[in-house]
């Protein structure tokens, strides 16, 4: 079955047909070729596949496609402004948060969503809003510390 | 997944007439983080997945206007979809049920508690679903629509095996309704997985506390207790040998003894998480801290004020 | 000058550079040591922005429209059986479905050290999720559909799950036709058994050994299979193409990969198909982690299978997260009984280990693992009278391949317990123990292979300051519970139980006394590096308060906490066969940069970032102006595999020496231009500079279009270096002893310490703090040394207390991440130190040695000695589970 939805994503406004039986995920990555939105595991365990929908994280590979009409998504492809890196973009390359990448682009979204509902986290409350995303490559230690970093820096910038 | 069509009916007749049709043709979907994950190992082939988000009422929190005759004081009524989030962050369940908001707050992770229901939870009916001991100790009901109309039912009733719910063919849950609070309510949810956060409970306990009074003009208080227990039966199960033995006895030995009580009570198995015994004795140990945490955060509350304040508690996302 | 003599010049540029590999420190002091700000520079990773953004490219993000078609296999559901019959003729009759292929279509042989699989089981199945067959159809629900309709009959056969039962006689025979199979020169199969390989190592005397021992103490150990579980799982896209036919009509295949071996893919699936490796092109964008799993071939060739008979569509193979975790590659199981022997000072006479690897179905690769555990079965420590048997046994179980660490995780487990176990009987500090019998530079080691120098001893120690081993801890005295067979003797003091009858396994063993002192000669080792752990025992009173030293549990932070601290010491060598080559160009383009191509992978490591620190430093110009290409391999240089931590090492090298060969090309045009001398021209941040003239040039357009002469002629030419290197000097052994000069290339080694908190009620394990100390030899970006650091103590740290494949009757009962736990955010250790050593490897790029794999390695006995120095109680099988230790210090009252 097909519905015809229409989403923002990033911005842009989409009116496009989706099946029933296919995830944000794959609208994402197939029909809209936003690639940066990673499939990990398809059970919304491993943080891969996170976006923004009306500025909540949630795993897009348990979202049906119907379900976003009339929403506003964001990926990892939406952080940056133009040339403009986000300050936690910034913060991963700066404190070597990322390896092989793939985990990236997921923890990125649920890291700005972290700073934009608590712009001051605790070391705790960091690792704790990340349970969700998996990690292979670095043991999480950089990633904690970009963040701490983008979150020190958010606060300057706002002084 | 096998293809199948969507629909998001706007009222609960179509709903229920939708989810009656044929041999599980369709399937009632909220979060998707059960349903999604059985619809792509091909577990269950639905014609079609019916989404409940949108109808009336399923996604508010409110105040019950129409609470049993002769209550005095309203109910809390929890639409089935809303979300762990989303019942965790309200100021209603926040100020009067924050056992449930420790629950809710124990799933997952932030962003699958953006999507799993409060209400998916309880027709998931693990039994290490991580609302139950919570709801049991709230003696919340279970509010349900269906071809013969709505009905209420106990939530110890509504779980009646694992992966089995009460539930009717063409019903659907639409609310989780609480009780008004009693005085002095404390509750306390500790849940052991295999790592710190975020794992399906290995065992579960929620404690839950509070004073009652026979009588207005009674100086004496009666503290009366639940405790609840997750993830060692074929449903949640209500401890209530040590119950008793708490209200009669909480002093350390008393502590000690209700929680073996509670131990003996659990009915775990031998699985690929964890062996019966050692479940068992988990239960002994969390439920042993949950007493003493409920007994700490209690003698700290009676000394700002009688009616006790609601202290605050572990659980909460940043 | 003429050509020829700069031809000339140029090739002894190179020789230079191959003897000057020998010995860093000469080459490096001809040039200005200003210029080394690149080497040991903690450079931010080139590849950074792309990954932040999104824009990097994993194979499943490439896009091929919609003639793509979507593969599926069909696996075997029992671990074990003949194929009676398939019926593929549903599948091929659905709507979609484009191609149906099964073993009958592929029966060749493939592997990469032992030639055991077949793409496709053919008559028989070995493991469950053993592919039998394969489909390409429009979309992925219609070839999961066309899957379901495939019919295959089996008739079951009795499977082997254990490796002890697989190795003896009584078991059902796998593969009969193992004396059949080619294998490289170094594996030894024993035909008519299911062991595919035993690796023997016989050193010394045995009986004098234990003779000299006054304790000897022997267990067993286990540790389960796991999984790499990288965040991308396994995926490729092959593809005919019409054009470019070669002689067998087949046309040429292009296959992308996430692989970290594409030329070995290469290699393999074009012997396979009896085709020529021109024919098949491997190319290898980024890869989301690989960790061993993606070495070697695993999927591919069926991708590849598939596509020839797709009439020119693309065909895409993913692995789901449930076959990944058991269908590709899988780190096999292990049961290791380990054997030591020990004087009451701490030093060890003998060791006798056995190793019995639960290989899996098929042991291609994992023959090598067998191998590698065998010359490095003694632990990094010297040990003059060994025995070791190294098994590799076929079991019906997932096919176990190269995984982080390569056996060593999986011995070190064993031997780091046991020597910890060891020390605390005597009454000895670990840490001291460990350093009086690690290796030390000139000792032999079990193969009878002179240690090269090495910082092993400064890792041990820093290690052990930086968790605050010495600091001595408050807290009650609390007296390890005496392992099986001992009796608790007074204060810490041994004493020996009376010899068990007939020695049996598993209980201890008094040496034999010395019939009028001659038994044999006794070996004593050469005495320690600085006189430590010399001739001669403790005096008594020294060894008492070691005791209660480290014995001592600290204040916990509640009543129901434990802290301890725990160190494990480690050693590998890159396991290769002996002749692995690597290659390298560096090609400059007009406007002064340089493009370095290779055939190494960048998995997550950071090989990328090295290899252009390497390049600029090599050529003279800036990092900036670098860029490195991922592999395709029909323009990338080959390269092995990116497995062993020997890109920096191996890979760096050709690219130092490709890009110091385009700097002799550039300089030897500017030096017959200007009238100079080579020795007085440099390059410096992209200019040519003359130090006598103090002239200078820019590289822009003289690297493509040369230089002018004063007449007005031109010289020069397009500059492109190129490099090769590959050791040799790695020598065979003896099949029957393991001895022989040189096993390996070289060993990286170090230690790690680890501080736990231990609930005594629940058994749970919180890892608060993880020392790391390695040895490098030089660290060419210490933070990428760091964050290997970093990340290999939580993967370590992670298979440690949570990963299991639980394999029931062969099949795996957790393949998901609900159920197969890895470490997350929250149980990350609260502090990690990391120590980097440097002690130069001799013919590493500025002294470079590998660090990949290393990190991981010693953190489960680590966290195993940490436990039992917090509760007293010892876990000898993985994982560390929280109802494990429950269930120890019940046992233990």
């Amino acid at each position: 079955m097909s519905n015809t939805i229409s989403f923002t994503v990033n911005g842009e406004l989409y009116t496009i047909p989706v099946a029933s039986h296919h995830t944000l995920l794959q609208v994402l990555r197939e029909q809209l070729t936003l690639t940066g939105v990673k499939n990990g595991c398809e059970a919304g365990e491993c943080g891969a596949c996170v976006v923004l929908v009306d500025g909540e994280p949630v795993n897009s590979c348990l979202v049906l496609a119907p379900e976003v009409d009339g929403a506003a998504i964001i990926t990892v492809e939406g952080l940056a402004h133009d040339d403009q890196l986000d300050p936690l973009q910034e913060a991963f390359i700066a404190a070597g948060a990322t390896q092989c990448g793939f985990c990236t682009p997921g923890i990125l979204i649920n890291a700005r969503a972290l700073l934009n509902r608590n712009p001051d986290p605790t070391e705790t409350q960091i690792r704790e809003a990340l349970v969700g995303n998996l990690c292979r490559c670095t043991g999480y230690i950089r990633i904690i510390d970009a963040i701490k970093i983008a979150a020190q820096a958010g606060k300057e910038a706002a002084r | 997944m096998q293809p199948f069509d969507y629909i998001a009916p706007q009222d609960h007749a179509e709903a229920s007439a939708l989810l009656a049709d044929g041999d599980a043709a369709a399937r009632a979907f909220m979060g998707g983080t059960d349903l999604l994950i059985r619809l792509r190992s091909g577990l269950i082939q639905p014609r079609r997945v019916v989404d409940l988000k949108a109808l009336p009422g399923l996604r508010e929190i409110r105040l019950s206007d129409s609470s049993p005759p002769a209550a005095p004081v309203a109910w809390l009524v929890i639409g089935a979809a809303c979300t762990m989030n989303q019942v965790a962050a309200h100021p209603l369940v926040r100020r009067d049920y924050s056992l449930l908001v420790q629950a809710c707050n124990a799933v997952a992770s932030y962003q699958l508690r953006n999507r799993a229901t409060i209400g998916g939870n309880c027709c998931n009916a693990s039994p290490a679903a991580d609302t139950a001991p919570a709801l049991y100790c709230l003696d919340a009901m279970a509010e349900v629509y269906g071809p013969g109309g709505r009905r209420r039912i106990p939530i110890a009733d509504f779980f009646v095996g694992p992966g089995q719910t009460a539930l009717r063919k063409g019903e659907f849950l639409t609310a989780i309704h609480l009780p008004p609070p009693p005085a002095g309510a404390i509750g306390v949810f500790n849940k052991l997985g295999r790592t710190k956060v975020g794992d399906i409970a290995l065992v579960s306990v929620a404690v839950y506390c509070w004073m009652e009074r026979p009588d207005r003009s009674s100086e004496t208080c009666q503290v009366c207790w639940r405790i609840a227990l997750g993830a060692v039966g074929p449903t949640p199960l209500r401890a209530r040998e040590a119950e008793d033995a708490l209200a009669a006895d909480s002093s350390t030995a008393g502590t000690k003894r209700a929680a073996e009580l509670a131990a003996a009570a659990a009915r775990p198995i031998d699985d690929h998480r964890a062996s019966a015994a050692y479940r068992r004795d988990m239960v002994r140990v969390l439920t042993r801290r949950g007493i003493e945490t409920v007994l700490m955060l209690r003698a700290g509350s009676d000394a700002r004020s009688p009616a006790g304040d609601q202290p605050s508690l572990p659980g909460g996302p940043a | 000058m003429s050509q020829e003599a700069a031809g000339r010049n140029q090739e002894a540029g190179v020789r230079n550079r191959a003897t000057e590999g020998r010995n860093p420190q000469s080459a490096i002091g001809n040039r200005q040591s200003a210029k080394h700000s690149l080497i040991g520079a903690s450079l931010q990773r080139i590849e950074g922005r792309e990954k932040v953004t999104g824009a990097a490219q994993y194979v499943d993000d490439l896009q091929f429209g919609p003639s793509l078609l979507h593969g599926r296999l069909k696996r075997s559901p029992i671990p074990h059986g003949h194929i009676a019959a398939i019926d593929v003729s549903r599948a091929r009759a659905l709507p979609g479905v484009r191609v149906v292929i099964t073993g009958q279509d592929f029966p060749g042989y493939t592997g990469l050290y032992l030639r055991d699989r077949r793409i496709f089981a053919l008559d028989r199945v070995r493991f469950v999720g053993e592919p039998v067959a394969a489909v390409a159809a429009d979309t992925p629900e219609i070839a999961e559909q066309a899957i379901g309709l495939i019919e295959v009959a089996y008739e079951e056969l009795p499977g082997v799950f254990d490796p002890e039962l697989g190795a003896s006689a009584e078991a059902p025979l796998l593969h009969p036709e193992l004396g059949d199979y080619e294998c490289a020169a170094f594996i030894l199969p024993q035909a008519g058994t299911n062991i595919s390989n035993h690796f023997k190592v016989r050193k010394g005397d045995m009986a004098a050994g234990w003779a000299a021992a006054d304790l000897v103490y022997e267990h067993r150990y286990r540790v389960p299979h796991i999984q790499h579980v990288p965040l991308e799982t396994h995926v490729c896209i092959a593809q005919t193409l019409a054009a470019g036919r070669g002689q067998d009509g087949r046309g040429k295949i292009t296959l992308w990969s996430s692989s970290q071996s594409p030329f070995a893919q290469r290699n393999l699936i074009a012997k396979a198909l009896g085709i020529g490796h021109g024919q098949l092109r491997v190319i290898t964008p980024h890869v989301g982690g690989g960790f061993g799993s993606k070495a070697g071939v695993s999927i591919e060739g069926a991708c590849v299978a598939l596509a020839l008979h797709s009439r020119g569509r693309p065909v895409k193979l993913r692995m789901t997260r449930e076959e990944e975790f058991y269908t590709t590659f899988v780190r096999q199981g292990l049961v290791a009984y380990v054997k030591m022997g020990m004087t009451r000072d701490g030093q060890i006479t003998a060791v006798q280990n056995r190793f019995y690897w639960d290989g899996g179905a098929y042991t291609e690769y994992g023959v090598n693992i067998t191998r590698a555990a065998g010359y490095s079965g003694s632990g990094p420590y010297f040990v003059p009278n060994i025995h070791v048997d190294s098994l590799c046994v076929y079991t019906n179980h997932p096919i176990g391949g190269p995984m982080r660490g390569f056996g060593m995780a999986e011995i070190h487990f064993g031997i780091e317990q046991h020597i910890d176990q060891m020390a605390h009987q005597l009454g000895l500090d670990p840490v001291e123990v460990r350093l009086k019998n690690c290796l030390k530079e000139g000792q032999e080691t079990l193969t009878g292979m002179i240690m090269h120098p090495t910082g092993l001893s400064q890792c041990i120690r820093k290690a052990a300051e930086a968790i605050g081993w010495e600091r001595g801890e408050r807290g009650t005295v609390r007296r390890p519970a005496p392992a099986e067979g001992w009796e608790r003797g007074e204060r810490g003091t041994v004493r020996r139980p009376a010899p068990a009858e007939g020695g049996e396994r598993g209980t201890v063993r008094r040496p034999a006394p010395a019939e009028g002192g001659e038994r044999g000669t006794v070996r004593r080792p050469a005495p320690a590096e600085g006189g430590e752990g010399g001739a001669g025992k403790e005096p008594a009173a020294t060894q008492e308060k070691l005791v209660k030293k480290w014995a001592q549990p600290a204040v916990s932070s509640a009543a129901h906490k434990r802290h301890g601290k725990g160190i494990a010491a480690m050693w590998k060598a890159p396991a290769m066969p002996p002749n692995p080559g690597s290659s390298a160009t560096v090609r400059l383009n007009e406007d002064g940069t340089a493009t370095v191509s290779i055939g190494g992978v960048d998995i997550g490591q950071g090989a990328l970032t090295a290899m252009a620190q390497l390049a600029a430093e090599g050529l003279g110009v800036k990092f900036e102006d670098v860029r490195v290409n991922t592999v395709d391999t029909d323009y990338s240089p080959y390269e092995w595999q990116t497995v062993a931590s020997r890109l920096t090492w191996s890979m760096g090298n050709a690219v130092l020496r490709a890009a110091e060969a385009a700097r002799t090309q550039i300089l030897q045009m500017v030096a017959e231009a200007w009238g100079e001398k080579l020795n007085d021209l440099d390059i410096v941040e992209g200019q040519v500079v003359s130090y006598r003239s103090e002239e200078s040039l820019p590289l822009k357009d003289l690297v493509v279009y040369g230089v002018q002469r004063a007449d007005g002629t031109w010289i020069g030419g397009p500059v492109t270096g190129q490099g090769r290197f590959m050791p040799d000097y790695v020598t065979p052994l003896d099949p029957e002893t393991g001895q022989g000069p040189r096993a390996v290339v070289h060993f990286t080694t170090g230690a790690q310490a680890v501080e736990v908190e231990v609930d005594i009620e629940t058994g749970e394990v919180q890892v608060l703090k993880i020392v790391s100390a390695y040895d490098v030899g030089r660290a060419i970006n210490p933070d990428m040394v760091r964050t290997q650091m970093e990340g290999g103590a939580v993967q370590g740290m992670s298979t440690a207390l949570l990963e299991q494949i639980q394999l029931d009757h062969g099949a795996p009962r957790n393949p998901n991440f609900s159920d197969y736990r890895i470490a997350t955010s929250v149980d990350a250790p609260l502090a990690t130190e990391n120590i980097i050593v440097e002690v130069p490897q001799d013919d590493g790029p500025f002294g470079a040695r590998g660090i990949g794999e290393h990190p991981m390695v010693p953190t489960a006995p680590a966290i195993a000695n940490a436990i039992y120095s917090a509760t007293g109680v010892r876990i000898d099988s993985l994982p560390i589970t929280s109802e494990k230790v429950w269930a120890a210090l019940r046992a233990a009252g």
